[in-house]
């Protein structure tokens, strides 16, 4: 650890994996909220087309790029707006104008298509002091707003009209958040790569949705996630020579596959520390209280613990326990 | 139209176009402190669309709305609403009851502020009068329907609302929860609170509602108390008991049983 803090290059490889890891959940959080996962996708496909721009034109790619990926998603969230377009009809528009775009601006600027391969897979190891500056501007940025104003984000991803009737101005935030969106994208286009900044704005998040309970939690842990990934992958890729932005990917993929037995651990947890007291103290559970509308069938064989309370089995589950009983099922 | 301070909500020929076809064609309505109206008619006869457009989520081609004498327009003092929309859980599923409620207080709130004190009393209030204070932290997709349902009434509570608007609260509800439903929205109109609540049959709220509007095809077709409204169906030839979905127009049914959609037991 020590060695790899010895280059230049590569403390300022670990400082934007960080930044990046902090920001990409922080936002993606909202946009996944939105059944939007695909939005980083198609905007990376925009900042593509500003890539092209700029070879075109001999500019800085990144300035262009975040101009043109923050129009891309103000237009689409308009139209989304006005119902002239659906989110995914949108974000397909997005991708494939952007690709189009950029390979054709990028082959008639005499560079070609392969120039765009490093701003597709990123390229941690040549962050600049520069890139390293707006990222860090970036950073703080979006996590000020998706922080600060979560509750009101909250209520806006989660019940449009219901965040109207508070008086939130719902536009304003939706673009707000595409536009974070799409800054963050068009900047991790130095760091993982336009491809996949998507997979650390959206992996992250569906890990951390499978191993805790609520949206605040869930926000907190895909930041926690994001940032040991970033940081690992791009500590990991230097020892094994890989390429980082792949390497973070793969482990947060990695993460979330590992949430899914991690959850069910936790949820037989949860089941059984709420067991003891339930059956220590039998005073202080209210008499015959009944579960409301109860689809499923409770059986020996249906996956939920089960302990046998008198002369009946009492099943647990998302904070219930309880019993079968004529037509429904009694609280215990 | 003159109104004085104690009517809650006014609107005033009102039209409403979606998709270019009329919706609302001179619809008025007003409600007044403590009173409770029920809002009533068959599916597409405007219900949703008249308390969204009140609300101004919709827009409307004509005509006016006054939240407590305010046009809906420049009407800022939202923490005076509070909404109960159509029960959809595909975007709040994954957020515990109590951050779902929190929602309920953002009309009282300024951005970058965290809950204060007088907040999260606040919303220990509200899941508390809907009797789920053992699920504050429950995942509101762990919950059933009926105790769903209750979740969005907490959360428009919690801004301590002057008019409640409940957009079909008893829909998929069976009676026992409706019934717990009952009791809190009677507490509420006793305290002065204005509730606009559409039904699609009155269930086991009928005691509570002073007035029922029932809109068909549009218009209003009856506004008067709950009782009037079986006499005229009975007049007319309606049944004193309809099953849901029935399709019980007769020849004379067109004036009362089509405003219903076959589903009112008064």
């Amino acid at each position: 650890m020590i060695e790899i803090l010895s280059y230049p290059f590569m403390q300022r490889a670990l400082i934007a994996a960080l930044l990046t890891g902090l920001i990409a959940p922080a936002i993606g959080m909202y946009v996944v909220q939105r059944r939007l996962s695909l939005l980083g996708d198609g905007l990376g496909h925009v900042a593509l087309a500003g890539v092209g721009l700029a070879l075109l034109t001999g500019t800085a790619p990144i300035p262009i790029a975040v101009a043109a990926c923050v129009a891309g998603a103000v237009v689409v969230e308009v139209l989304r707006q006005r119902g002239k377009a659906t989110g995914d009809v949108g974000i397909a528009i997005l991708f494939y104008g952007g690709l189009a775009a950029g390979v054709f601006l990028s082959g008639i600027s005499g560079v070609g298509a392969g120039g765009l391969a490093q701003y597709l897979f990123g390229s941690l190891t040549t962050v600049t002091r520069d890139d390293l500056m707006l990222v860090g501007v970036l950073a703080i940025v979006i996590l000020v707003i998706t922080l600060g104003l979560s509750p009101q984000l909250y209520a806006v991803a989660t019940d449009e009209d219901f965040a109207r009737t508070q008086g939130l101005r719902v536009r304003i935030y939706h673009i707000a958040v595409v536009s974070l969106a799409a800054v963050t994208v068009a900047l991790a286009m130095r760091t993982v790569g336009l491809l996949l900044v998507s997979a650390l704005m959206v992996v992250p998040v569906a890990a951390a949705r499978n191993v805790v309970r609520g949206f605040t939690a869930a926000l907190i842990c895909a930041i926690a996630i994001g940032v040991l990934t970033a940081v690992g992958g791009a500590v990991g890729s230097f020892y094994i020579d890989a390429a980082p932005g792949a390497f973070i990917v793969l482990l947060a993929i990695a993460v979330f596959v590992l949430s899914w037995p991690l959850s069910y651990l936790l949820r037989r947890r949860r089941a059984a520390a709420v067991l003891p007291e339930l059956v220590d103290d039998d005073e202080l559970i209210a008499p015959h209280t009944i579960t409301e509308s109860h689809p499923h069938q409770h059986a020996p064989d249906c996956g939920h613990p089960s302990v046998q309370h008198g002369d009946h089995t009492d099943f647990i589950h998302e904070g219930h326990r309880h019993a079968a009983h004529a037509d429904h099922y009694d609280e215990h | 139209m003159l109104l004085d301070g104690t009517t809650a909500l006014a609107a005033d020929d009102l039209t409403v176009e979606l998709g270019g076809l009329p919706v609302l064609r001179g619809v008025s309505l007003s409600i007044r402190a403590g009173e409770a109206v029920a809002l009533m008619g068959g599916n597409g006869s405007g219900k949703s669309t008249l308390v969204r457009t009140v609300l101004g989520l919709l827009p409307h081609q004509h005509g006016g709305v006054r939240l407590f004498g305010q046009p809906l327009r420049s009407f800022r003092d939202w923490a005076r609403i509070g909404y109960v929309p159509q029960r959809s859980m595909a975007l709040l599923s994954g957020s515990k009851v109590k951050e779902v409620v929190a929602a309920g207080r953002l009309a009282r709130r300024r951005p970058f502020r965290p809950l204060n004190r007088s907040d999260r009393e606040a919303i220990h209030d509200a899941i508390a009068q809907v009797g789920l204070s053992e699920h504050l932290n429950t995942d509101i997709a762990a919950l059933s329907g009926g105790q769903q349902q209750r979740v969005l009434v907490a959360r428009a509570l919690a801004g301590k609302p002057e008019l409640l608007v409940l957009d079909e609260p008893t829909s998929g509800v069976d009676l026992q929860h409706q019934r717990v439903l009952a009791e809190v929205l009677a507490e509420l109109i006793s305290a002065g609170t204005a509730v606009l609540v559409v039904l699609h049959d009155v269930g086991a709220l009928g005691d509570l509602i002073d007035r029922a509007v029932v809109l068909s095809d549009g218009r209003v077709a009856h506004d008067g108390s709950l009782g009037d409204l079986g006499q005229h169906r009975r007049r007319f030839g309606g049944h004193e008991h309809l099953d849901h979905g029935r399709d019980t127009a007769d020849d004379h049914g067109e004036n009362a049983d089509s405003w219903l959609g076959g589903a009112v037991e008064p």
